[in-house]
């Protein structure tokens, strides 16, 4: 892996190609931007090329000497994958790089975390140019934690890179944004997903990768995973066995989770099929009939006031809902609400 | 040499250079020149308005060794080490890392021993407001009471949270947001020095996008300058993925007639672009501000800092809705961006909460529907001639008793039942008074050319058998007051109205379009059908 395999984040490289051309890489990086559209591959992989002992920006980072840089392009700025250098962050050993994410039962970032990191930081690197520390799902710091890093992100030792690595950046405290310098990850567009999927990846169907490429939000990470159609089709299965009344529909917890997230694809397709009759803007284009068909029987307002109230129950899934009694209630609501449909 | 950001190359290094902040460096001046120097200081504000900065610019002053007015000087050895961050009695501690009761203890005892050459010892707290309780218990004494030669500077963005008992020894300043103008102007400055270029607008979006922040607009500038050398508006736009703003106006414009379709056109052709949802929403709910802002107020110029242009084409905008509908809007938006950020698929959850809005566009004021009323009852047209004279008429038709709704198919040459029933009243009343009180129990329910009908309530069938027994007599009366050949016809009512009767009465009322009206514009359902006679009978018995 090196930068030029991560697709579709052009943009993004881009800034932080520049900012190695120009010999002005800051010291707080924030990687902003949904989850499984490659942000963490790129903060190692950034990492890789900054500290790459071969390639093109081998001397770039002599301390003390002006380099001309003017012949440099773009291109060529990359990881070689083959030095030690490389394959020591590869591996997960390089004494320059740290990477640290949430720990424990807790999933939260602890401050204990970010003082060990202040400690090592304190350091000059051992054996590459930059020490370099990667954050993952930065938005996890708890509060201690994150407020015990704002020293360190504000004025780290020399050659000290920062990457903050969030799928949730508005959760992070103000104070963490204006230290950073905010690099945004967007989605893909449907166009390159959709060239993508069909041809690095052997989606043979056109339909289906357009339809992949729509449910996933543009995120490849997560049109790769091979479930995710069937996984909408179980969805769909448990709405309808809901709206009959059935008395089981998750097997778990996360299932549970999972199931109210794709609960809001549904009602948005039907709201939308509600308000516009039109079937083109639906996301589910193969299961137009069975949209239409619940759609008919419904009152709009009803659907929008579903939708809100499932959003309102998932929010409570943090809090440990009973999930019988979830279930009961969400199937009432269901069959008061869409159960006059026929399907 | 590694880079360092233009935020800390450019944090201020003197009272002069700090921007924004008038009145708390005036406040620093005056007390450094007549010497009136607390031992607490606490600085708060929001992030990047250089709390930190003058907490460091306050020490030199105050250990300048060859200060002359109130700045320091900057060179003298004091100041170098101070800005090096190596002096050995300027000590500068993060809160947020030594929380603990040990570190203050720590602290304390340090405390007690002189300066090693300069004036004053100086403790620099950030991040105070991360201390422990107990850390700030033990620290009570210290601060109120501390050795002549300490002065602690706590610097702080969230003042509430620090205790009281600490505030209170103190001398708060509050730092404040810096204007977006005050920012352009030393962005302006910096560029000129770090030969930068930029364009105008984009550093006016800049300015705008710092958000009260000095050192998010140097974060920005520094994220700009690395990404291109000549920035345009465009580029920055794209770098800070920002959508255009002719998109959220396009969306808004949809969003305010509810027009559905389209917006949903436009939600899918962004998503198929890849845009960032999250700060679409975002921005839409700036935008619609502004609206509601341009909407109240006349100096809206001047509290958006906008130019004349823009704040007229938000003015276009606004003019179609009423500021109830922009309100709901804003609400419904301001919830909508707490979703998406939740949100796994923010398209969907952005899709519904548009849908939501769309409810607004129907909706109607109070104030408007007073309107309407008055309106419609000063110049009748839209319920038609026929039920505006019969208006008032029926609301009473719809409280009265049953029995009185064929009133409507009367024939002109027949004599008002009313008033024909009085003048029979009347005439018996002289022939028969008996007669007379009997007949006033009666109630009429019909009247033709050939008939009168009356009904006598369940329990009177007494009275009911006498009047007709003197059938004849009333007959011949009536025939002289009315000319027609009418026959008397003497029914039993029931006593209770049946629920069948109360049904048709329902029915009734429900037909009756100035009702229709009423329940179409409250959006109401008919609940009850009361009689007035029923009223008055409770209102009796009370």
């Amino acid at each position: 892996m090196a930068l030029k395999d991560i697709i579709g984040q052009e943009k993004a490289l881009k800034v932080l190609k520049s900012c190695i051309v120009k010999n002005r890489i800051p010291h707080a990086l924030l990687f902003a931007g949904d989850e499984g559209i490659g942000k963490k591959l790129t903060a190692v992989n950034f990492a890789k090329t900054i500290n790459c002992l071969k390639g093109g920006v081998d001397d770039l980072f002599s301390i003390g000497e002006e380099k001309n840089t003017g012949d440099l392009t773009m291109d060529q700025i990359d990881a070689c994958d083959k030095c030690p250098s490389c394959v020591k962050i590869d591996k997960g050993n390089h004494p320059d790089v740290f990477i640290i994410g949430p720990e424990g039962d807790s999933g939260q970032i602890k401050v204990s975390a970010v003082r060990q990191l202040g400690e090592s930081l304190s350091y000059k690197p051992f054996e590459g140019k930059w020490k370099i520390v990667i954050v993952d799902n930065a938005d996890r710091l708890n509060q201690s934690a994150a407020n015990a890093l704002l020293q360190t992100l504000e004025e780290p030792t020399p050659q000290s890179i920062l990457i903050l690595v969030s799928s949730r950046p508005d959760m992070l405290l103000s104070t963490i944004h204006s230290r950073c310098q905010r690099i945004n990850f967007t989605p893909l567009p449907l166009g390159i997903m959709h060239t993508l999927l069909e041809g690095k990846f052997k989606v043979p169907d056109r339909d289906q990768s357009m339809l992949l490429g729509v449910l996933s939000g543009g995120r490849l990470g997560y049109a790769l995973n091979a479930n995710l159609i069937k996984q909408r089709d179980w969805s769909f299965y448990v709405l309808k066995q809901m709206i009959k009344g059935a008395e089981e529909a998750w097997e778990d917890r996360d299932a549970m989770e999972e199931w109210f997230d794709w609960a809001q694809l549904w009602l948005r397709d039907i709201a939308v099929f509600g308000a516009t009759g039109r079937t083109d803007l639906l996301v589910n284009q193969d299961m137009k009939d069975e949209i239409k068909a619940i759609s008919r029987g419904t009152i709009l307002k009803d659907v929008l006031k579903l939708a809100r109230e499932f959003y309102n129950i998932k929010r409570q899934l943090y809090f440990n809902l009973n999930r019988q009694l979830t279930l009961n209630y969400t199937s009432l609501l269901l069959k008061k609400m869409l159960g006059k449909s026929n399907c | 040499m590694s880079y360092i950001v233009l935020a800390r190359k450019w944090r201020p290094q003197g009272f002069n250079d700090l921007i924004g902040q008038e009145a708390v460096v005036t406040t620093f001046k005056n007390a450094l020149s007549s010497g009136k120097i607390v031992h607490a200081y606490l600085f708060s504000g929001p992030r990047g308005v250089g709390k930190t900065s003058s907490a460091r610019i306050l020490a030199k002053a105050l250990n300048c060794l060859q200060r002359s007015d109130s700045e320091p000087c900057g060179e003298c050895r004091s100041c170098k080490s101070i800005t090096q961050g190596a002096s050995v009695d300027v000590l500068e501690i993060d809160g947020a890392s030594n929380t603990s009761v040990d570190a203050v203890r720590e602290l304390r005892e340090a405390v007690k021993y002189a300066p090693s050459g300069e004036k004053y010892k100086i403790y620099i707290i950030d991040e105070v407001h991360m201390l422990s309780t107990q850390a700030f218990n033990a620290l009570l004494k210290t601060l109120e009471e501390p050795p002549a030669h300490v002065i602690f500077i706590f610097a702080t963005t969230e003042p509430k949270k620090i205790p009281s008992t600490i505030l209170s020894r103190c001398q708060h300043h509050s730092f404040r947001r810096i204007t977006k103008n005050m920012i352009k102007g030393q962005l302006n400055k910096i560029i000129d020095t770090e030969k930068i270029n930029i364009r105008e607008s984009a550093l006016e979006m800049i300015a705008k996008a710092a958000d009260g922040s000095m050192r998010d607009a140097l974060t920005l500038l520094d994220q700009a300058t690395a990404f291109s050398d000549d920035i345009t508006e465009e580029e920055l736009q794209n770098l800070l993925g920002l959508p255009e703003t002719e998109i959220i106006s396009n969306l808004s414009k949809t969003i305010l007639t509810g027009d559905i379709s389209s917006t949903l056109s436009i939600i899918k052709e962004l998503t198929d672009r890849g845009s960032d949802l999250r700060q679409i929403t975002k921005d839409l709910v700036e935008y619609f501000r502004n609206i509601a802002i341009v909407k109240i107020s006349r100096e809206a110029e001047e509290l958006l800092e906008f130019s004349q242009e823009e704040a007229g084409r938000l003015r276009d905008l606004a003019s179609d809705v009423n500021i109830e509908q922009l309100t709901l809007l804003l609400t419904e938006l301001l919830r909508l961006e707490g979703e998406i950020r939740n949100a796994v698929n923010p398209r969907y959850a952005l899709e519904l909460g548009l849908l939501r809005t769309s409810f607004v566009k129907g909706m109607t004021s109070i104030g408007d529907i007073f309107n309407m009323l008055a309106e419609s009852k000063e110049n009748p047209q839209v319920p038609g001639p026929e039920s505006h004279i019969q208006g008032p008429a029926v609301i009473e038709e719809k409280k009265t008793a049953p029995v009185k709704k064929t009133a409507v198919n009367n024939k002109s040459e027949i004599p008002d039942r009313e008033e024909l029933w009085h003048k029979l009243l009347e005439d018996l009343n002289s022939k028969d008074h008996l007669l007379a009180c009997k007949l006033e129990e009666a109630k009429i329910v019909n009247l033709t050319t050939t008939e009168l009908v009356i009904g006598f309530n369940g329990g009177m069938s007494v009275l009911a058998d006498s009047v007709r027994k003197n059938s004849s007599v009333i007959e011949t009366i009536l025939k002289n007051l009315s000319a027609y050949n009418l026959k008397l016809k003497i029914l039993s009512l029931p006593g209770k109205k049946t629920k069948k009767s109360i049904d048709k009465i329902k029915e009734h009322v429900l037909s009756e379009p100035i009702v229709k009206d009423a329940m179409k514009i409250f959006n109401g359902s008919l609940i009850k059908v009361k009689s007035l006679e029923d009223e008055s009978n409770s209102n009796c018995a009370d």
